[in-house]
């Protein structure tokens, strides 16, 4: 009798609970992965594209931005300009993978490995997201900020809600610490608590306004600063300070927040968190497929998907649109495998773990500890930069050409690195601005400093400055390098 | 540990964003609208889901961001083929880094975002400021086709109507209900009966005397033959059992409507002309999509001769010649009397002229009105683009004030329609004309 578990390629729900239950058994035997219980659930392709929309939380608030995503997205996806991505998976416990309908079981199966093990066990396991994000409270939390975001809008109005999630949204890459290990979160307790939250700062609102200088002090100039050092929090500093933002706005600026910090890591672990999970796709596929549970025809449709989702056009391709993570964290999982299985001389100089036979152990370190930027740094080896044919380019502002900094030689590996690296780490973070002054005895405006050297698009800048002066309600400046940005005008004349 | 959910059934969830999404651009949709409503055909307007296309910039998002294109930066590329440390590439002309998409097929560039409406949302857009329930109460009544319907069960009937399941239930209740006491007492006289019987017999056979005994059986026995006379006598159906299917007359509302677009396509009717008539048709064509299940449109062009005609011959003829309107109006009864009889269908008539009619004509249209009109819904004639009253436009105004069907108006200007349509619409009594 045949073991396959299944020979035509039409998928059924039992199908999917014996694939399941199969790659569970070579999860926990062969990889050692340690995941969240599973949720699969089976959707259209209508509503993939609502999940894109709402960055893949199956609950969130309304806002026209949304809409405005899924309005591109469906309208690319019509066009037949973008496939959709055949799953999706939610950092949450239990942890939820969509499973689109059209998939073939093929690709059902594809998708079950990928992301209700790989990813799974990376959110469970990678420090980074055991740090910033509480897989059990999101979802609880994602439905309390829904049905407050909706009482507010029944309470003050559509266009005033708006209006705080616009702002919000603007300023929402600036408000992470990443300093700090945040709070978790509890759907139970952040009701509660806004509800006291918002009563007692109602009553409080000038509460930072009202600390009077002591009668001796003879100038009204006090000289110690508020903040005492630079916040770059900026959407916890405007909930927390800002003169005269009523309760229900500052709850809005705290759900924006919250969720964004959620969200944080996911952008920090891209390449190392698909690397993974391919890895461990790619892995289960091929143990299926020796144990005698997949046909062969199976095997050749995986490849077919595997080789199109793990291909790295290049530069000059048509199709090129930067560095695929797929590809770069694939390759690098592989190839730690590879330098532990069968090193080179060339490993065994870069690695201190060439040879080293429990690959598997390595695997889970680099899974565990790292983040892309520190992931590249670490791990990116001399034959992937090979491989992939890496090599940089640097442009200056005033010359007339690019010039090639290094390639994929000798000389050239250690300085792709790092610039790679660096490459992640500013394109995944946004630029360093923080709170430095707030006038507290004169007309109250909030001085910003930009902290780091990189240019910023001015009018960008200045629209998101714009927002934060309507959160704040007093002129707010922003100081680069050499020159000042203010808001140029009340943007409606008839305020008196 | 795994669970599957079947989620397809739960439906998308994008509706809340979306209408935010149109709150949002709703200035720009709204101009959109109108601009296609200029130019679409009036079926496909009313019918089809609209994509409508908006600028990103209306939506933009600004956040703080780096600018790539005016600072030095390094960045890392695969598939080097020939480079080696040190070489200069040119930067393309114009400096500017990103690649921009060549137009797609629907003509929607990176910077433009659809919109898809629906058509109750495009109408909505459409009539912005029309109180649109407001508008499906004042429409003109429906007609009422009579529809024999069933209604129940009654008590009384001709006797092919009757309902033997009804019936017999009836027949069985009753029954139960009358029998059940008499049997009850029946089977306490009996067993009373049977004791006496036994002490009888044992009296007997202690030679006591039984004669007092024997009285008291004999009574037992007539009041038992009483009751089981009476429990005989119950009759297995009686009158007040039967029960009868009941049909009933109903109205019920003829849903179809058609329109029958009537217009003067002489040569005095110029594309302005034109232009103002397709705006009216298709208004009132949305208008009456909104209130029926389905509305058929028949285009019906005049000169000194009628013809019946397709929309695009409607809109695209100019012929020359004299205008006689009776032609338009006998053709308009021609098509009514053989394919939408007034009793199944909900009859409008749109007619737009510049007023322009041979002046022995009128009394011959006026003659063929007083018969169209107690058939029609209503009867919408617009003056287009004409300083003065026509005689035609007098003629209709004193029919007007024996049938409050004919509703006239005049219009000169693009924006007249709208305003006009709102108060042929809005207001509770019909004005003669603007």
């Amino acid at each position: 009798m045949s073991k396959f578990l299944f020979t035509d390629n039409d998928w059924t729900f039992p199908r999917l609970d014996a694939v399941t239950e199969a790659i569970a058994v070579i999860a926990a035997e062969e990889l050692h992965l340690d995941t969240y219980p599973n949720q699969l659930e089976v959707i259209s392709a209508e509503q993939m594209l609502d999940a894109y929309a709402s960055i893949g939380l199956p609950v969130y608030y309304a806002h026209w931005s949304f809409g405005k995503q899924r309005a591109i997205e469906s309208g690319q996806y019509r066009r037949g300009e973008m496939g959709l991505a055949y799953e999706l998976v939610i950092n949450s416990d239990p942890c939820i993978s969509y499973l689109m309908e059209e998939n073939t079981m093929t690709m059902q199966t594809l998708v079950i490995a990928h992301a209700a093990f790989g990813h799974n066990a990376f959110f469970k396991n990678n420090a980074f997201f055991r740090q910033w994000t509480d897989a059990e409270g999101i979802i609880d939390y994602l439905a309390f900020a829904q049905r407050y975001i909706a009482q507010c809008e029944e309470r003050f109005g559509m266009d005033a809600v708006t209006d705080v999630l616009d702002a919000a949204h603007a300023i929402s890459r600036n408000g992470i610490d990443r300093a700090r290990r945040p709070r978790q979160l509890s759907a139970r307790e952040e009701e509660q608590r806004w509800q006291e939250r918002e009563r007692y700062l109602e009553q409080q609102v000038l509460e930072i306004w009202r600390t009077l200088p002591p009668a001796h002090t003879t100038s009204t100039h006090s000289p110690d600063l508020f903040p005492s050092e630079p916040q770059e929090n900026l959407l916890y500093f405007i909930e927390k300070n800002a003169p005269h933002l009523e309760g229900w706005k500052r709850e809005i600026l705290r759900i924006v927040r919250k969720i964004t910090q959620y969200l944080y890591p996911q952008g920090q672990t891209k390449i190392m968190n698909e690397g993974f999970a391919c890895f461990v796709h790619y892995h289960i596929m091929h143990s299926l497929h020796a144990k005698g549970l997949l046909t062969d025809g199976t095997l050749l449709e995986f490849y077919a998907s595997h080789t199109a989702v793990v291909m790295q056009p290049d530069f000059d391709d048509r199709r090129y649109s930067g560095l695929n993570p797929y590809a770069l964290g694939f390759a690098i999982f592989q190839d730690i495998k590879r330098i532990c299985v069968a090193p080179t001389e060339e490993d065994r100089r870069w690695f201190s773990f060439a040879g080293d036979p429990d690959w598997l152990k390595h695997i889970h370190f680099a899974m565990r500890e790292f983040r892309d930027e520190s992931f590249v740094l670490q791990y990116l080896s001399p034959k992937v930069m090979r491989d992939l044919h890496l090599f940089s380019l640097h442009n200056a502002v005033d010359e007339a050409t690019y010039r090639v900094s290094a390639i994929h030689d000798d000389a050239g590996y250690q300085h792709l690195r790092e610039a790679l690296a660096q490459q992640i780490a500013d394109s995944s973070r946004p630029p360093d601005i923080q709170v430095i002054s707030v006038d507290r005895w004169g007309d109250r405006q909030l001085r910003l400093k930009q902290m780091d050297q990189q240019a910023l698009d001015l009018e960008e800048a200045q629209k998101t400055l714009g927002y934060l002066q309507e959160l704040w309600g007093y002129d707010v400046h922003l100081d680069i390098e050499d020159q000042t940005l203010t808001v140029p005008q009340p943007r409606s004349g008839d305020e008196p | 540990m795994s669970t599957i959910i079947d989620r397809r059934s739960s439906g998308t969830r994008s509706t809340s964003n979306q209408e935010r999404l149109q709150r949002r651009v709703r200035a720009r949709l709204k101009s959109a609208v109108e601009k296609m409503a200029r130019s679409g055909s009036i079926e496909d307007l009313a019918n089809a889901d609209q994509p409508i296309s908006i600028p990103t910039r209306d939506l933009h998002e600004p956040s703080f961001r780096r600018d790539f294109s005016d600072s030095s930066w390094e960045r890392v590329l695969p598939g080097n083929k020939e480079y080696q440390r040190g070489d200069e590439i040119n930067k393309p002309e114009g400096g500017g880094a990103g690649q921009g998409r060549e137009g797609s097929p629907d003509g929607l560039g990176d910077d433009e975002v659809a919109i898809v409406l629906s058509a109750d949302e495009f109408l909505d857009l459409l009539f912005d400021g029309l109180a649109l329930p407001n508008l499906r109460k004042t429409a003109q009544g429906d007609v009422q086709a009579e529809q024999w319907r069933r209604a129940g069960f009654i008590k009384d009937g001709s006797p092919s109507r009757m309902h033997v399941g009804r019936t017999m239930r009836a027949a069985r209740a009753r029954r139960l209900a009358l029998r059940a006491g008499k049997r009850r007492e029946l089977q306490e006289l009996e067993e009373a009966r049977s004791k006496l019987r036994e002490e009888i017999s044992t009296r007997i056979a202690r030679k006591e005397d039984v004669s007092l005994e024997q009285e008291r059986l004999k009574n037992l026995e007539e009041q038992i033959s009483i009751l089981t006379r009476k429990i005989k006598a119950i009759p297995f159906i009686d009158e007040a059992d039967l029960r009868f299917a009941h049909i009933d007359q109903q109205p019920h509302p003829i849903t179809n409507a058609v329109m029958f677009c009537v217009m003067d396509v002489s040569g005095s009717m110029g594309e302005k002309e034109k232009d103002l008539a397709k705006r009216f048709f298709l208004l009132l064509y949305l208008f009456l999509h909104r209130h029926y299940q389905a509305v058929q449109i028949v285009f019906i062009k005049h000169h000194s001769t009628a013809t019946e005609c397709t929309e695009q011959a409607f809109f695209g003829a100019r012929e020359g010649g004299g205008t006689l309107v009776s032609p338009a109006i006998m053709l308009t009864e021609e098509i009514m009397a053989k394919r939408f009889p007034v009793d199944r269908w909900n009859v409008y008539v749109a007619q737009v002229s510049d007023g322009d009619n041979y002046f022995a004509d009128n009394t011959v249209v006026a003659e063929h009105l007083h018969q169209l009109l107690p058939r029609l819904r209503n009867l919408f004639y617009l003056e287009v683009n004409r300083e003065n009253e026509s005689d035609l436009l007098q003629l209709y105004d004193g029919i007007a004030e024996d049938y409050p069907e004919l509703i006239t108006a005049r219009a000169s200007a693009r924006e007249d329609i709208y305003p006009l349509f709102r108060t042929l619409f809005s207001s509770e009594e019909i004005p003669s004309h603007v």
